[in-house]
């Protein structure tokens, strides 16, 4: 068992992967219309769905997913489950691998080809998600911390910045009437479900206070408004919509004159794709586990046999998924996941009601 | 034994991977500074994109920055670059340009594609600095300024705050100019750079539309909208009394505006504040009394308020907003999509009150 804080690390690099990532794109779409009751609605699910998970979980101490279905649901419903999870945990990595793949091509080195690029991504992703769950999380320490005073900079920049319309951030805010609609939902609650690698590494942390919960929500709250909000300060509430990678072009935007390099971007992009590795690497983990609780005959052969699935599945996705169409495949994966998310709740409920009963009687 | 195996196996690929790729050495490379785009003088071609190359050798104690000017007629920026490449032995490096110069010419017909060139490349920085040249891009280029210590950085260092910083240069960064293109209620307004005998001067600010060029503002003009836009550090007003002439210092000036719903029309409320000290007197006295001085903040109010109304009145005249009353009005009320439409109407009848609070505060080391 290892610290509480790792909970929150957890939630940090969910939000801040997202955040750079996808959602602002998909919010963007719905910018005149309900993005911004979307992103209200969503925080409150969000918290909503924080403070639950952890009531049920906080029943089910140092178990995993598969000990806390097993004996609860029939055996053929917990395997499919735990299928589904891995199947929708190695997705997730893949659109972060093949995203970040493009953005290397896009910024760093552009002469070299995706092929050498995707496959020295793969050496590193692969041998580190066959480490043990406790290296994972230690890992995750290291990395989520370096790029604070990063974030921190740009933060204190937008405040300071002169440059930054405050009145298309205010129009932006004019839209709150509209209804919210269900993919803009959907995006921004996924910034608040950073906890589903708990169902594997429930084994190795302590149980979470309440206090820990608050923080992660609030964060949530604070990083889905900073990631919409402030893209629109620099690039106008019409142009923002039309930037492939919105976070970098606005990063690109602000002008450190006293700082050590002029284009932050840099910097920027190396935090950006460690911590965006990071998470592919804790996603690829989370699945090879959900994998091992499956418990297929002979357990070891049979990473091996995934591992070569999972590689060659991604070679066919980076072969043929484009920039354009990325962000399609990702809204469909983020509205699957709002609803495997509730489903979970579901199931999780329906485990600690029937461990009462079975404790009563 | 497995485990030495993976061990090997990463090292052996770390090996391979690591004699530079795709990297080009230093050496190999030219470091573009700036980029300017002309009309072409060539038939059948539209534009003449200039590339300044530096050739420095990364001496900080010497100055004066030798540069290589690479020119090229074709249709498109795109075209120009990719045939360049064929002139010269080096990779051409886009990610330090510092200043873009749009020539006169070229601003006057259509600047949005050059815009989505720059934009669209993820090489350029997007807070290199926008300008018009005047006569043309190429003759401001080739202009070298012997106190300049890098190539191109005498531009870009007219622009930064760092550098000198002068109350008629309002300036403009590359994603600024493409969101004031692309949002609705604001345009764009942009520093005019001009190439005499002997130096650069950047003292005039041209106001777009959506799409080209409209109109120049005078020196004292573009101070003024500087006033009401990004505020000053070092302006300078003269004024005169019945004691003679002064010259006033401005050493903080702001604008903040609000638009009111009046009773029939819309008004824009202008609370400027200005602060300044007297830097000159023109003719003999004894010491300058309160009084004086009084007098001085009265007669700099109404100045800056006529001033400050004529200009207004003279962009409004000719439709363009780049202090962005539409995104304003916009901002401030809700479902903006149905009062766009409204704000076309209101615009042109749009009323404008200035109430000006000038101080002076001393008269420096003298009485």
């Amino acid at each position: 068992m290892i610290g509480r804080r790792f909970y929150l690390y957890l939630m940090y690099i969910n939000a801040w992967v997202s955040a750079m990532g996808f959602i602002p794109q998909i919010l963007y779409k719905n910018r005149f219309g309900g993005s911004i009751s979307s992103i209200i609605l969503a925080t409150l699910t969000g918290m909503l769905l924080i403070v639950l998970f952890q009531r049920q979980m906080n029943k089910f101490p140092g178990q995993n997913i598969s000990q806390i279905m097993k004996g609860i649901f029939p055996e053929w419903f917990r395997k499919l489950f735990l299928i589904f999870n891995l199947i929708l945990m190695y997705c997730n990595g893949v659109y972060f691998l093949v995203s970040m793949t493009q953005l290397v091509k896009t910024y760093v080195i552009p002469n070299m080809s995706y092929v050498w690029i995707f496959i020295i991504f793969l050496a590193l992703i692969v041998f580190s998600s066959m480490l043990q769950s406790d290296s994972i999380l230690f890992m995750l320490e290291f990395v989520v911390m370096l790029p604070i005073p990063v974030y921190l900079f740009i933060i204190g920049k937008f405040l300071t910045d002169d440059l930054v319309i405050s009145d298309s951030i205010l129009e932006a805010m004019t839209y709150i009437l509209h209804w919210p609609n269900y993919s803009s939902l959907a995006a921004a609650t996924c910034i608040f479900t950073g906890y589903t690698p708990l169902l594997i590494f429930n084994k190795q942390i302590r149980p979470i206070p309440k206090k820990h919960l608050i923080i992660a929500g609030v964060f949530g709250f604070f990083v889905l408004f900073t990631c919409y909000l402030i893209p629109i300060g620099y690039l106008g509430l019409h142009g923002v919509g039309k930037e492939v990678f919105v976070w970098l072009t606005t990063t690109d935007s602000m002008r450190f004159e006293n700082f050590l390099v002029d284009r932050t971007i840099f910097i920027l992009l190396f935090f950006h794709i460690g911590i965006s590795l990071m998470f592919v690497i804790l996603c690829w983990h989370s699945s090879l586990q959900f994998l091992k609780m499956i418990k297929i005959k002979n357990g070891e052969n049979i990473k091996w046999i995934a591992i070569f699935f999972f590689l060659v599945a991604a070679s066919f996705a980076q072969y043929s998924i484009d920039e354009t169409s990325i962000l399609r495949f990702f809204t469909w994966f983020l509205n699957l996941r709002l609803a495997s998310d509730i489903t979970l709740m579901l199931i999780l409920w329906r485990a600690a009601k029937n461990r009462c009963q079975a404790f009563v009687s | 034994m497995p485990s030495f195996c993976i061990v090997a196996l990463v090292l052996f690929l770390m090996i391979v991977l690591l004699p530079g790729c795709a990297y080009k050495p230093i050496d190999k490379r030219a470091f573009i500074t700036a980029i300017g785009i002309d009309e072409s003088n060539t038939p059948g071609k539209e534009l003449k994109i200039i590339l300044k190359i530096s050739l420095s050798k990364g001496d900080p104690k010497t100055t004066g920055g030798s540069f290589t000017l690479l020119t090229l007629d074709a249709n498109s920026i795109s075209t120009a670059i990719s045939l360049l490449k064929s002139r010269t032995d080096k990779e051409l490096v886009y990610g330090h340009i510092k200043a873009i110069l749009i020539g006169e010419n070229v601003a006057k017909k259509d600047i949005r594609p050059l815009l989505d060139f720059f934009m669209r490349n993820p090489s350029i920085h997007k807070a290199s600095y926008l300008s018009v040249a005047k006569p043309t891009a190429y003759e401001v280029l080739q202009f070298n300024p012997p106190e300049e210590q890098v190539t191109g950085s005498f531009v870009s260092s007219l622009f930064t705050t760092t550098g000198s910083e002068s109350p008629y240069i309002k300036e403009v960064t590359l994603f600024d100019a493409y969101r004031r293109v692309t949002e609705a209620g604001i345009d764009i307004a942009m520093p005019v750079i001009e190439a005499n005998e002997k130096n650069l001067q950047v003292d005039k600010i041209a106001l777009f539309n959506k799409k080209n060029i409209q109109m120049a503002l005078t020196p004292e003009e573009s101070q003024i909208f500087r006033l009401l836009t990004k505020g000053i550090h070092t302006g300078h007003i003269r004024l005169k009394t019945n004691d003679g002439t002064y010259d006033v210092d401005i050493a903080n000036g702001k604008t903040k505006f609000k638009l009111k719903q009046g009773q029939e029309e819309t008004l824009a409320v202008f609370r400027i504040n200005l602060n300044g000290y007297i830097s000159e007197k023109m003719e003999y006295q004894e010491t300058l009394s309160e009084k004086i001085l009084r007098e001085l903040e009265m007669q700099a109010e109404n100045k800056i308020q006529v001033d400050v109304k004529h200009l207004l009145q003279k962009i409004q005249k000719k439709e363009l907003d780049p202090i962005g009353f539409g995104l304003r009005y916009r901002s401030r009320h809700l479902n903006p999509n149905k009062d766009e439409l409204k704000w076309n109407d209101i615009y042109p009848q749009l009323e404008f009150q200035v109430a000006p609070e000038c101080k002076i505060k001393g008269t420096e080391m003298i009485d």
